[in-house]
């Protein structure tokens, strides 16, 4: 996996079907060809449709050999991301700069 | 009726006020012309009739004084001053008609006439109506020239009125034919504007009725779906669950209260064998009419291919391969098989809440979580998790409604765990609609929720039924329940690794 800039993208708040588009918009690749780190921290819930734009963000990321990894602050973010089993889909970190450190030497 | 329906009606009328008047005003006109017409070609008539009077008249007296100066004899005299007594008259009355249909070169020519016909009283009857005549030979010779001249006068006159009666019947003609083209031009005019008018709301009725028919279909489309949906809810909230002496069942589902809408929501439990039931539990994304559908196709996909295949992951494998392959409906469930010779539930999860085991004498507990939801991705890995239990154990199942109501899933599984504690406790009728009142405690949840709990009988199954981990069992020993779990991949034959590998084959 190559460095690089890590494409940090943030959701925040609760994330709902309600912003199915923002949330859908956000997880979105940029050009860039380093790791990325959806930054999970400042979420107080997450629905099946964030699990679903995830997974498809995974997709994505697959196809042009970029990773993905999570962050996640509150216990209950985690718990949703475990219920949905994102923890074998993905890394996730608790703390930003393990997280960033990982993307960018790449042993995400 | 409205103002828009009065509309022809109203047209209608204002184009009869428009026509009415027009074929009045055509046929006073034509009238008026043929009128015009015949009095004009009267009075050329009568002209020349009255050119003939005069030519005649003109001849008579000529012949009498030509009889006269031949014979002598003095009855020739009686037609010339009979005719003589006229002639002037007839001649002045000519004169009139002329001037009065503007022939001026026909007067002209007339006054000539009258001219001639002085010279010939002067000159020719004149001297031989006298006495004696010096030179009677002489005289009848100035007398035929002159005549010729008058004759020849007359003929030009009734010439130049033939031609004036010709020009009249041509132009009256003519008129007639220009009104008549008028009227017809009228007509067309109106009849155009008729027949575009009529089009017009004959395409506005049409629209009218098209829209209608529209939205008919619409309230049709929607009463369908509604009528479909409600049958789904129906049909999904009156499955019977099997009522079997070592297995038993209680399921609630209750439905958003804000909207009447089907949710993703359902459970099952099918009798396998008589010792071997299938419990499922699943939630797809969504709600309304596809929810539904979607709902009704992994639960069929599910049960069908759990009478084929006895173990949980590769069922879920299964029918994550199939639901990928018609849509993309992201789907959460946990199902499995309750065992009741053995006290063991084998189950797997897909992207769902973890079940919550209870068993006589402890609290209750969450189990394992499983893999991805199903329908998001064709190479997701699930793991069979088996639990060795005891008589009296019961599963609870549920839909993530029944944790996330407060949007804290963590409160809300302490919440869960209490009111399974609970209802166990009261040993209520049924159990899980006692969960899901001790939770909500008539609050509005919010979303679905549907609760499923599979229960051990206390006596087990027929007399082989000696569970095979008979440690456990025989010595009782609460809280060292066995929990083994196999790992079914698409492509890996199951193995007893107790972490799904990862899913995901990302070339790093």
């Amino acid at each position: 996996m190559s460095g690089g800039s890590v494409q940090v993208i943030r959701l925040a708040g609760e994330l709902d079907a309600t912003r199915r588009e923002e949330i859908a918009r956000a997880l979105t690749l940029d050009l860039g060809r380093g790791g990325v780190l959806v930054d999970l921290s400042g979420a107080e819930y997450a629905d099946s449709t964030v699990i679903a734009e995830l997974v498809r963000l995974r997709r994505d990321a697959d196809h042009v050999g970029r990773s993905v990894a999570l962050l996640t602050g509150s216990p209950r973010i985690a718990r949703i991301l475990a219920y949905a089993g994102l923890g074998e889909a993905f890394r996730i970190f608790e703390d930003r700069g393990t997280a960033l450190t990982a993307l960018t030497t790449g042993t995400v | 009726m409205d103002r828009q329906s009065w509309r022809p009606l109203w047209v209608t009328a204002a184009v009869l006020v428009l026509v009415v008047p027009i074929f009045i005003a055509a046929g006073l006109l034509v009238r008026g012309y043929v009128r015009g017409a015949f009095a004009a070609a009267e009075q050329v008539r009568t002209a020349r009739i009255v050119a003939f009077d005069t030519l005649k008249l003109q001849l008579d007296e000529e012949t009498g004084i030509r009889g006269y100066a031949a014979t002598r004899d003095r009855t020739f005299l009686e037609p010339y001053r009979k005719a003589r007594a006229h002639l002037p008259a007839a001649q002045q009355r000519l004169a009139a008609i002329l001037a009065a249909l503007s022939l001026p070169r026909a007067g002209g020519v007339v006054a000539d006439a009258v001219a001639t016909s002085r010279e010939w009283e002067q000159k020719v009857a004149s001297p031989l109506a006298g006495p004696s005549p010096t030179d009677p030979l002489v005289i009848q010779r100035d007398g035929k020239r002159l005549m010729d001249h008058y004759r020849a006068d007359l003929t030009v006159v009734d010439q130049l009125l033939a031609q004036r009666e010709a020009l009249l019947d041509s132009q009256a003609e003519g008129a007639i034919t220009r009104i008549s083209l008028y009227v017809v031009l009228a007509v067309i005019v109106l009849s155009l504007l008729g027949i575009a008018y009529g089009i017009q709301q004959t395409r506005l009725a049409w629209r009218l009725a098209a829209q209608q028919r529209e939205a008919a279909a619409l309230r049709a489309a929607y009463e369908t779906e509604r009528r479909i949906a409600e049958t789904l809810q129906d049909a999904f909230l009156q499955r019977p669950l099997p009522t079997l002496p070592a297995v038993s069942f209680s399921a609630t589902y209750v439905p958003a209260a804000e909207q009447a809408k089907v949710g993703g929501d359902w459970y099952d439990g099918v009798e396998l064998a008589p010792d071997r039931v299938l419990f499922a539990i699943g939630d797809v994304a969504g709600h309304g009419l596809e929810a539904a559908v979607a709902m009704n196709r992994a639960r069929q996909a599910l049960i069908s291919a759990a009478v084929r295949d006895p173990d949980p992951a590769r069922l879920l494998t299964r029918v994550n391969r199939e639901l990928l392959a018609r849509d993309a409906r992201m789907v959460t469930v946990v199902c499995g098989y309750a065992d009741s010779r053995t006290f063991e539930f084998t189950y797997a999860s897909a992207g769902h809440p973890p079940p919550v085991l209870i068993e006589p004498g402890r609290p209750p507990r969450l189990l394992e979580l499983g893999g991805l939801p199903l329908g998001v991705l064709e190479s997701a890995a699930y793991t069979t998790m088996t639990v060795q239990t005891v008589p009296g154990a019961m599963l609870v199942l549920y839909t993530d409604g029944a944790v996330e109501h407060s949007r804290d899933v963590l409160a809300g599984e302490t919440m869960l765990l209490d009111a399974v504690a609970r209802a166990v406790d009261d040993a209520a009728p049924n159990v899980a609609a006692a969960i899901h009142r001790t939770i909500f405690d008539g609050r509005d949840p919010g979303d679905d929720v549907a609760i499923l709990t599979v229960t051990f009988s206390h006596e087990g199954v027929g007399t082989g039924g000696a569970p095979r981990r008979s440690s456990i069992v025989a010595t009782g020993s609460r809280g060292t329940n066995e929990v083994t779990a196999t790992v079914v991949t698409p492509f890996e034959a199951p193995s007893s690794r107790r972490r799904p590998p990862s899913p995901w084959k990302i070339a790093s």
